[in-house]
């Protein structure tokens, strides 16, 4: 990695990602030198105001869109960013006639994987993740937080170092959600996979990750980056975390107020 | 059966007073059976020329079939190119829907001097009025897949041919399948008419010919065995239909078990 010192190796960075979206008589400024590294094996968050570029962030670091200035960079360099990310679009997107299990293993019949034994490991992990006995259900028959948690399996499943999460609870009532967090959380530890989450949700980015990054309104670009450091599990309601959560709100509240 | 009979009661009613209303009326004015017989004859020549029946039919279902396949092949076709390219669409749709203005019945005749008398002008026929119910379906079921599906197929480095055949191909199936149903009855109802301008054979045949008989009782039979027949092959089509989309039958039949507990 040629990009200095720090002992952990970086999974994924954005340099300067600028975009601009194309409106009758010119274009918006959506991004502006939006920059992250992302370190391995670590859980990044997104966080900022609703209609901010979030989600076309996302898609630039998945490779769906070009930036206009600025690259993506993986740990073997640029290039692709698809060969090295998962990435997980904001509804659950499964595919109606497809049963929960062959809906897991979609990105292993892409890529040309035996079937049978990407079923078989997709087992294993419907087990593990507690979606055992609904291998034979249809997305229709399954809840809300069930359609969920198979589409972050088949987002695993995918094989890639880096998982990129488009508001994976946001569709959910708040307390399959709170109850999916810690899922996610038990999933990940698991894994080791790095993670890039992105929510409007403070309570649950403080939650889960090691990072934080606050991102301003239109044109984004990234405002404050926060640390966090209480060891985990967290407690939703321990002092250092509300008061954290706190100064994120006043940061973003202060900044729609102001604008 | 029983479930049925209980389900469509109203309609079973209707029906049976409507026969029995004419019935009655029919004998009670003395009506001569050349003009209008009593449904009681219509069934009994029915039955009584079931082999005549049945003989003509297979030919007017063997022109059906043709005419869905050929209609049902193009009809495809004719979508993915389409949906595919954009300045084709644009050169051909507008085409496409000005000629459902040429009421195909009215080139008929034309059809039966260019394929004869046989099979091919009324498989033509029922593959002309099968084709557009199939393009406008299966367009509509080509583009019924969300973009962000879309997004994770391509964020998955899947080709082009891999999202047809993962995605746009099964996703386009409910709406390709209505397209079909649609096609299906209207196919029949060509069908007969190509065999009334011309043909040795069919059902619509068989009526042109009873009719300058005045045997009005066989032209109701043919109509009768018409009428079965596009039941017989509508509901072999949701058979079928059924079976591909066992997902969505699945999910519908335990929703409506859901309802009534």
């Amino acid at each position: 990695m040629a990009r200095g010192i720090s002992v952990i190796p970086i999974a994924i960075a954005a340099e300067a990602i600028g975009k601009f979206f194309p409106v009758t008589g010119g274009r918006i400024p959506v991004l502006d030198r939006v920059s992250i590294d992302i370190r391995s094996g670590s859980w990044a968050t997104i966080i900022g105001p609703s209609g901010c570029g979030k989600t076309t962030f996302l898609k630039i670091m998945a490779g769906l869109l070009q930036p206009d200035s600025g690259r993506i960079l993986t740990d073997v360099g640029e290039g692709d960013p698809r060969e090295q990310i998962a990435y997980m679009p904001q509804s659950d997107t499964l595919l109606p006639w497809r049963t929960a299990l062959d809906n897991a293993i979609l990105a292993s019949e892409i890529d040309g994987r035996p079937r049978e034994e990407a079923r078989a490991k997709a087992k294993r992990l419907f087990a593990r993740f507690g979606l055992a006995g609904f291998e034979a259900l249809y997305p229709a028959e399954l809840s809300g937080g069930m359609r969920q948690r198979l589409a972050l399996i088949r987002t695993f499943l995918a094989h890639r170092e880096v998982l990129l999460l488009d508001e994976p609870l946001g569709s959910l009532d708040a307390l399959t959600r709170a109850t999916l967090q810690d899922w996610l959380l038990s999933v990940w530890e698991e894994l080791g996979k790095t993670i890039l989450l992105v929510t409007h949700n403070v309570e649950e980015a403080i939650l889960l990750s090691d990072r934080i990054h606050l991102l301003s309104a239109r044109p984004a670009h990234v405002r404050k980056e926060f640390t966090v450091e209480f060891p985990r599990p967290r407690s939703r309601t321990a002092e250092p975390l509300v008061k954290l959560k706190g100064e994120i709100l006043d940061l973003i509240h202060g900044e729609a107020f102001n604008a | 059966m029983l479930k049925l009979l209980k389900e469509y009661s109203g309609t079973f009613l209707l029906l049976v007073l409507f026969l029995l209303l004419w019935e009655v009326g029919v004998r009670l004015f003395n009506v001569p059976f050349y003009i209008l017989p009593t449904p009681s004859r219509i069934l009994l020549v029915f039955f009584s020329n079931l082999p005549l029946l049945l003989s003509h039919a297979s030919m007017t279902i063997l022109e059906v079939a043709m005419g869905m396949l050929i209609g049902g092949a193009g009809g495809i076709v004719l979508a993915l190119i389409i949906f595919y390219s954009p300045s084709l669409e644009r050169a051909v749709y507008p085409l496409i829907i000005a000629s459902q203005m040429i009421p195909i019945f009215a080139i008929a005749p034309l059809l039966v001097v260019w394929f004869g008398y046989g099979l091919w002008s009324k498989a033509t026929v029922a593959a002309l009025i099968v084709f557009f119910p199939i393009v406008v379906n299966a367009v509509d079921g080509l583009r019924s897949v969300s973009g962000e599906t879309i997004d994770l197929l391509r964020s998955l480095h899947a080709s082009e041919w891999q999202i047809f055949r993962v995605v746009r191909l099964p996703a386009s199936l409910p709406s390709f399948f209505s397209g079909l149903k649609i096609g299906i009855t209207l196919s029949v109802v060509g069908a007969t008419i190509g065999e009334w301008i011309g043909a040795k054979k069919g059902l619509g045949y068989l009526m042109i010919q009873s009719n300058a008989l005045l045997r009005i009782d066989l032209v109701f039979a043919s109509i009768l065995t018409l009428s079965l027949l596009g039941l017989f092959l509508f509901g072999a089509l949701r058979i079928i239909e059924q079976h591909v989309l066992r997902w969505r039958t699945r999910v519908e039949v335990n929703k409506t078990l859901r309802v009534k507990q």
